[in-house]
């Protein structure tokens, strides 16, 4: 289906009142939970994953997608206002957002966050909208050798190119990768890593995981790190733009949208990157006078570029989720594991077979996009009230939500038993610094990359040079190569007058 | 939660020096070769340690993995060895940085983080241990309340009377809301049916 027509339906469906419910819903939910620091969209989307049950697919989509929007627009109000951002893409802006809070000018910041949010989001959308088919032109060529290859290239990214260390972004993604091994083996009917325990034949729950890490996990190094005292919510004020202010955003705006989608759309998933790089390009491309102010005052162009580009690139990130069923970040792996409650498996196919939802759905980001700015900008004082909600309370209400969302998958305590104790790792992660997204994204892709593979090998007939002799796959895997080595021997070299371990 | 980013932040602002021009200048130790002698590297090692411990454990239950002779190409011990390698190499490459020094006096976080807060975590535990105990007896609502409480608590809330109410209509409110809304099937517990009965509605 070509765009044009995809739109088309995709609107005819998406503007019902039912959709549209789903949609304002979804992005409500999600610029709060953007805000509350704690909670993320992976986590809400992982707690509200028994909507699947309730909710046709299409309604459920658009929820999720509003919630996962509306966490990115979330994330920058408590990054200006609080200066400790709320997800990852945000850190950027809480450098230049917060010295702006501190300087009287929060107002202006977050505007500038919000409209720069809705450009990124519908320059992403069109994206989405334009490229997706013609990634599933390509996706329809692969085979299952291609595929695996492709999932090790994720692989690589997800954990070995972005953060600080390729040894402990590894780590958890094995940590991952073994949890997602856990239980009945598909194709064999073999139990597998399950100790003899036979609550664990039906595998581990990623919802389980993923609330254990997210919720408990960083819970509990709070409290350890815990120190008493309240944080400073800055005063809000005036959210008008003066001319100068627009004219000083208008470039890092489209400038991040450029720069954050193509991130997003590439395996190298992740929002810092593209953050980082539009910062230091409006840096540098700023005038002389807006130089003095950032690190100083906070300069507006430090705000609008960098949370454009995360915007960008969020949208980006559902690309190849979409097109190859392939998740780059770990609320695109939940999304992924709602796809499969529903029994869709996302990939080149869901365009032919579930075109109406797939169109829908894309649909529904512009519309999401659209009710976003409109909550963002003029209510954006209540938002602000949401950060004053006490940490002691905030906690304990976080961990009420991961005790019912574990607890109602099956009603057990052995489940409760492995959250806890999912959540003591994720504590040490926390501690030892070490990423925690690759294990989600392990769980999720390595039970569909060993699958991959296991075709791929029974039609070589248990040939594992098949992986090197296709030319495509040849390629993707030199690429994995490349992405795990490169930055390693790019790093080393400049970091030769000071050497030190890694 | 927000701490994570908020160091990695701090770590940027030190890798790529534009941001902070006079930091690295102000903290040479940062970029030292070896790292400060307050650190100890036992930490470091315990994780290593741990990871290799997994793998060992992953390696033996991929052995004991039933094959049936008709998959002898790719059956399911396959991936199970790979990855039990996998973590056994990471756990080694782990143990081996640190003995030569551990990562943990690299980050930031680790290096002016405040003490242990003892107080704070063993209320938390002790509330994720009261919910354990408490939620197949007396339901999730009561379990949870007590949960809440103690959290809070952990947490510096020394308001126990708000907390409890606060506690009571947020685990109901939630309660009805996964299994009303969501249609979760969660068993009604003492409170909940208590609720029930108040308002005349049937057990779900």
């Amino acid at each position: 289906m070509d765009p044009i027509a995809g739109l088309q339906l995709g609107f005819s469906h998406a503007l019902t009142a039912t959709n549209l419910g789903w949609a304002l819903l979804g992005c409500f939910l999600g610029t709060a939970v953007g805000v509350l620091p704690g909670i993320g969209p992976a986590l809400t989307i992982a707690l509200l994953l028994p909507v699947t049950f309730q909710v046709e697919a299409t309604g459920a989509f658009i929820l999720f997608c509003g919630i996962f929007y509306g966490a990115m627009y979330g994330g920058s109000t408590t990054s200006i206002l609080l200066n400790t951002p709320g997800e990852s893409g945000s850190i950027i802006t809480a450098l230049e957002g917060a010295k702006m809070a501190r300087s009287g000018r929060a107002g202006p910041a977050l505007a500038t966050a919000a409209i720069g949010s809705f450009i990124a989001g519908t320059i992403g959308t069109l994206g989405i909208s334009f490229l997706g088919p013609i990634v599933v032109e390509l996706a329809l060529k692969l085979g299952p050798a291609e595929y695996f290859s492709l999932m090790l290239l994720c692989f690589v990214t997800v954990s070995a190119v972005l953060g600080g260390s390729a040894l402990r972004g590894l780590t958890s993604l094995f940590l991952g990768l073994l949890l997602g091994l856990i239980g009945i083996d598909l194709q064999t009917g073999q139990p597998r890593m399950t100790l003899g325990v036979p609550e664990l034949l039906d595998g581990v729950n990623v919802v389980l995981v993923a609330v254990a890490l997210f919720a408990v996990g960083e819970t509990l190094f709070l409290a350890w790190r815990h120190v008493e005292g309240s944080r400073q919510v800055r005063a809000v004020g005036r959210i008008m733009m003066s001319r100068a202010d627009w004219r000083r955003s208008l470039g890092p705006w489209f400038r991040g949208s450029l720069l954050g989608f193509p991130f997003g759309v590439m395996p190298a998933g992740g929002t810092e990157m593209p953050t980082m790089l539009s910062y230091y390009t409006e840096r540098k491309l700023a005038p002389p006078e807006a130089q003095q102010e950032f690190g100083t005052t906070g300069a507006i162009e430090g705000v609008a570029g960098p949370e454009a580009a995360n915007n960008a690139a969020a949208a980006g990130v559902l690309v190849p989720m979409l097109t190859l069923g392939l998740p780059t970040s770990a609320t695109a792996a939940i999304m992924l594991s709602a796809f499969q409650s529903y029994g869709i498996n996302p990939g080149p196919l869901l365009f032919e077979q579930q075109g109406a939802l797939v169109w829908t759905l894309i649909a529904s980001l512009y519309v999401a996009n659209v009710m976003l700015v409109v909550l963002n900008l003029p209510l954006v004082g209540l938002w602000a009230r949401i950060l004053k909600i006490p940490q002691p309370q905030l906690y304990a209400g976080i961990l009420v939500f991961a005790t019912i969302g574990t607890y109602g998958i099956s009603n057990s305590v052995t489940d409760l038993v492995l959250l806890y104790g999912i959540g003591v790792i994720g504590m040490f992660m926390r501690r030892f610094d070490f990423p925690t997204a690759p294990v989600v994204i392990g769980m999720i892709l390595g039970p569909m990359a060993e699958q991959a593979m296991r075709q791929a090998l029974t039609i070589s007939q248990g040939d594992w040079t098949t992986f090197v002799t296709r030319p495509v796959s040849l390629a993707i895997l030199l690429l994995a190569v490349a992405a795990l080595a490169v930055p390693r021997i790019y790093g080393a070299w400049m970091r030769r007058p000071v050497p030190g371990p890694g | 939660m927000t701490t994570p980013v908020e160091r990695k932040s701090k770590q940027r602002g030190q890798r790529y020096k534009p941001a902070r021009p006079a930091r690295k200048a102000q903290q040479p130790e940062v970029i030292a070769a070896t790292p400060p002698t307050r650190f100890s590297i036992l930490p470091d090692l315990w994780v290593g340690l741990f990871v290799l411990v997994l793998g060992g454990v992953a390696l033996w239950q991929a052995g004991s993995i039933p094959v049936s002779p008709i998959y002898a190409q790719v059956g399911p011990r396959a991936v199970p060895y790979g990855v039990a390698a996998g973590l056994l190499l990471l756990g080694g490459g782990l143990t081996y940085v640190a003995l030569r020094g551990g990562w943990s006096w690299t980050l930031e976080e680790v290096q002016d983080a405040p003490p242990t807060n003892w107080k704070a975590l063993s209320l938390l535990v002790a509330g994720l241990l009261a919910n354990l105990a408490l939620i197949g007896a007396y339901g999730f609502s009561a379990a949870a309340s007590v949960q809440f409480v103690l959290v809070a608590a952990a947490f510096g809330s020394r308001r126990l009377v708000r907390d409890m109410a606060l506690a009571l209509v947020l685990t109901l409110a939630v309660w009805f809301g996964f299994v009303e809304l969501l249609g979760v099937n969660i068993g009604a517990g003492v409170l909940e049916a208590m609720v029930l009965r108040a308002v005349g509605w049937e057990m779900p």
